[in-house]
């Protein structure tokens, strides 16, 4: 009977977080199991402040902050790839830049040209375009890419074997290839990076979650790496930014979602939200 | 607890008191990741982001009533865990939805794994939230409601697309 009190209600329980009537109905619901499974919990609660002490989780947390602080900082002196091979200790294989002026824009106000530029997506084009990568592979650096109205930037690294790699757009990438993904803000506030692939599946890269904030500080490189999965066809990258603080990361993520399952998934456009503008890039598997 | 300066993590400038928030509730947000992530260094891993989020949102806490934010908080971090972890087929241990899909039938684990990662593929990240609270822990719907901040209509709504989804899934299949 107990097994059906749901483990939150019997946790706000011994918190003293329900009100009466409803720690009264918690009771009840646990009956004769009550005082056991208050002692457990209990147990429990000192097990494992035992095991990891307050002060070791403080300190914890506070390094926690600190890296999270200093990844999201904005990066003021070389490109942003330089401090993530020497920090990282990891060898990276492969960067990938795109750069776009205005691209889709469900209501930014931009030029005629760059009205032009939305309609040749850069992943829909591989060819070098003012819309796509900034540099040749190998060659040059993010400089480059400042040269782009805004300044707003995505980076995908691949690690690889040995050396690095730059990708374009329409790359070839494969099962087990592991990106990782940063970020330069340039005049966006807030942004959201979502990935969607061949079979569907949607992929939120930032915020970690859609409840977290979108908002963008300077370059930062995100925490987690990506290994591409069996997906095939392709894996499409969205960086959707706004210049207010203004973007729903829901929102962005229910465009991901509308549009991965269509057949248009792979060259659409997603419906963002008003005044936000939209890049992507198209991985091809 | 909250809106003091103090503590160990004084040090970043924060709100929280992180000891005596993780004192109270740590136990309870460690509980909920080992339960959704099982691994036990997921898990404790996974607490750590909680209150790291805590600590960086600023959030402010009722001294009485966090258990909903923290838990709420945990089951976001874990599912966007597994969800990173869907991506690493190479890493079945950190697979999330085999996971949920343990939680509920293990001898039909590869089956629920297929069939909820195509489900879930395409819906808000609170659907999940949603349907973890109420369909794997058991939460009513008017709890369920609560937990997220959402109206229970709301819940329902999103829980009966859901399971139209899943029906059509059925019959496709």
């Amino acid at each position: 009977m107990s097994d059906s009190v749901p483990d939150l209600l019997v946790e706000k329980l011994a918190l003293g977080e329900l009100t009466d009537a409803e720690a009264k109905a918690v009771r009840r619901r646990l009956g004769t199991e009550t005082e056991a499974r208050l002692e457990a919990l209990a147990a429990s609660d000192a097990e494992i402040l035992e095991a990891l002490p307050p002060s070791e989780l403080a300190d914890d947390v506070a390094r926690g902050v600190r890296r999270a602080e200093a990844r999201d900082a904005p990066a003021t002196t070389s490109p942003s790839w330089t401090p993530w091979l020497a920090t990282g200790g990891v060898v990276v294989a492969a960067v990938l830049l795109w750069s776009f002026t205005q691209p889709t824009a469900s209501t930014d106000p931009g030029s005629n040209e760059d009205r032009a530029a939305l309609d040749t997506h850069a992943d829909a084009d591989p060819a070098p375009s003012k819309l796509a990568m900034a540099t040749p592979q190998g060659s040059g650096g993010d400089d480059d890419a400042i040269r782009f109205k805004g300044g707003t930037k995505l980076k995908v690294f691949r690690q690889g074997a040995s050396g690095g790699e730059r990708l374009s757009a329409s790359s070839k990438v494969a099962e087990g290839d592991r990106l990782q993904v940063e970020y330069a803000a340039g005049d966006a506030q807030a942004g959201v990076i979502v990935s969607i692939d061949g079979a569907g599946s949607v992929t939120l890269h930032f915020p970690e979650t859609e409840a977290g904030s979108p908002s963008l500080r300077g370059q930062a490189r995100l925490p987690y790496g990506y290994e591409l999965d069996a997906a095939p066809a392709f894996e499409r990258f969205f960086f959707v930014t706004t210049r207010s603080e203004d973007l729903s990361v829901s929102d962005v993520m229910n465009a991901a979602r509308r549009l991965a399952s269509t057949d248009e998934a792979r060259d659409g456009e997603l419906r963002v939200p008003d005044g936000a503008t939209q890049r992507s890039l198209l991985l091809i598997k | 607890m909250l809106g003091e300066s103090a503590s160990r993590a004084g040090e970043l400038q924060v709100a929280v008191d992180v000891e005596s928030l993780y004192r109270r509730y740590g136990p309870m947000v460690l509980r909920r990741c080992r339960k959704m992530l099982v691994d036990p260094q997921l898990a404790q891993d996974a607490m750590q982001d909680v209150f790291v989020q805590i600590v960086r949102r600023q959030e402010t806490l009722d001294d009485h009533a966090s258990s909903s934010l923290l838990y709420t908080t945990a089951t976001n971090v874990c599912l966007n865990r597994m969800r990173t972890a869907r991506r690493k087929p190479s890493d079945p241990d950190t697979d999330l939805m085999s996971r949920i899909a343990s939680a509920t039938k293990e001898d039909e684990r590869g089956e629920a794994r297929s069939l909820l990662a195509r489900l879930f593929s395409r819906e808000p990240g609170s659907t999940a939230t949603i349907a973890v609270l109420h369909l794997c822990d058991g939460l009513t719907l008017e709890e369920t409601a609560e937990e997220v901040g959402m109206s229970v209509s709301g819940v329902r709504k999103r829980l009966r697309k859901l399971r139209a989804k899943l029906h059509a899934m059925g019959d496709a299949a």
